[in-house]
């Protein structure tokens, strides 16, 4: 929590990672990644759905306004280990067993998401990664029911969760991938 | 899991193979980075990108596999096979009009989808006539396509180098009779625009035009004196001959 101070009442307002949901982290980067807005436009924005009146954020003057931005920590991201499991409306979803790796169909789904979805494909992703044991693969990777948990994991599931998950692939898809592209 | 043969090279790549793997690069999408190396990989093992062997594989496991691959960046070596079975490749220098024509046609029209019928027009029967000299079996006397087909379970590296060997001649033509082709003036073209082409664009845009000029049609007309029962005969002659006459012509303004 990040506390704003104003003449007249303090506030806290949610600022670090573990505090927003997947599908409210997923909001906060699409406003980021907006580039049709500006600086300003895209952070009260940010600081509005964290909670902050209207009131103090008018009342604020633009260098408080400059510390409160570099004070916000939601992109800071301290995990690394890949969450091995999530709960679902009381049900286990797990992403592995003894180590955790994507197979290809679940890469090519992922890629498909990503391609789709400038900025919200976070909750799909976590969709097809988290999977029950008891249901059979057909099952697993429809796109209805990746859909149906992808909505779920969005109002569910702590965005702390994801990051280790984005680095992973980003580093599978970027890096790895230009590695060989150069090499080659 | 099973085992996966990847080629090492290209001389391990059927005809086939490569022209289904070069449909598949053609049409892949940036984008998508392992499903278009999936497709890549599967169209030189003969195995769908949807099966099993690919989907149930790990992405690292995948990196391995791209890495066999690289080899595929660059193109077949330019050599070609100058006998194939009962076959013989035409050599280059003695081809007719007609045939020329035909090939030219199949390479404006995209020389990988056409590749077995281009090889199909270069391969043929052999005999040799009552002074010992070859004679390779005339264009037109049998289905160039079907023939083609022949080589698709070939290594691709056995006729790629056709490729090479008929824009290398077309582009020797293009040179040595230049003066046959008028340049053309692009319509709307004014020569302020002129000008602000790079010479090497308006090298090309004159290629170009000079081509779409050059409508076989026009030749043949120009040949045969207008009488379209002598196309035949005239498709015929070889074709050094056809625009040896036609700069002799050109020349005497005949």
């Amino acid at each position: 929590m990040l506390l704003i101070k104003h003449p007249t009442k303090n506030q806290e307002i949610r600022s670090s990672i573990e505090e927003f949901t997947i599908g409210e982290f997923e909001y906060l980067s699409s406003v980021i990644n907006d580039s049709s807005r500006n600086h300003i436009d895209k952070w009260t924005e940010i600081f509005k759905f964290c909670g902050m009146d209207e009131e103090i954020l008018d009342d604020m003057d633009s260098f408080d306004f400059i510390k409160l931005i570099g004070e916000f920590n939601v992109f800071e991201v301290k995990r690394t280990e890949i969450e091995k499991s999530i709960v679902l409306d009381d049900i286990f979803y797990f992403s592995y067993d003894e180590e955790f790796k994507i197979s290809v169909k679940e890469m090519k789904i992922i890629e498909g998401f990503i391609k789709d979805s400038q900025d919200k494909y976070i909750g799909d992703i976590m969709a097809v990664l988290y999977k029950r044991p008891d249901v059979d693969k057909n099952i697993t990777f429809d796109s209805s029911h990746i859909k149906y948990k992808a909505k779920l994991i969005r109002s569910q599931v702590n965005a702390s969760v994801c990051v280790p998950i984005i680095n992973y692939i980003s580093k599978k898809l970027i890096k790895e991938v230009n590695i060989l592209d150069e090499s080659n | 899991m099973n085992q996966i043969n990847i080629p090492s090279g290209w001389n391990e790549v059927l005809v086939d193979q490569f022209l289904y793997f070069m449909k598949t690069r053609e049409t892949s999408d940036s984008f998508l980075v392992f499903e278009d190396y999936v497709q890549l990989l599967a169209a030189l093992t003969d195995t769908l990108p949807t099966d099993d062997i690919w989907e149930d594989m790990d992405i690292d496991e995948l990196l391995v596999e791209i890495k066999k691959i690289s080899w595929a960046k660059l193109s077949p070596s330019d050599k070609f096979l100058i006998q194939f079975g009962e076959f013989s490749i035409k050599p280059i220098e003695t081809i007719s009009l007609g045939e020329f024509i035909d090939l030219d046609h199949l390479f404006t029209d995209g020389y990988f989808e056409n590749f077995t019928k281009i090889a199909g027009i270069f391969l043929r029967r052999t005999k040799e006539n009552e002074w010992g000299s070859i004679i390779y079996e005339p264009h037109g006397t049998y289905n160039y396509e079907e023939r083609g087909e022949l080589i698709l379970e070939s290594p691709i590296t056995n006729f790629y180098g056709l490729i090479k060997y008929f824009l290398d001649f077309k582009t020797l033509i293009n040179s040595n009779y230049e003066p046959l082709f008028e340049p053309v003036i692009v319509d709307g073209d004014d020569e302020d625009e002129q000008d602000a082409y790079d010479p090497d664009e308006q090298e090309e845009i004159k290629r170009e035009e000079t081509f779409k000029k050059w409508a076989w049609e026009s030749v043949l007309h120009k040949l045969s004196d207008g009488d379209i029962t002598k196309y035949d005969r005239i498709t015929e002659l070889p074709v050094i001959f056809i625009f040896n006459q036609l700069g002799f012509r050109k020349e005497m303004d005949l």
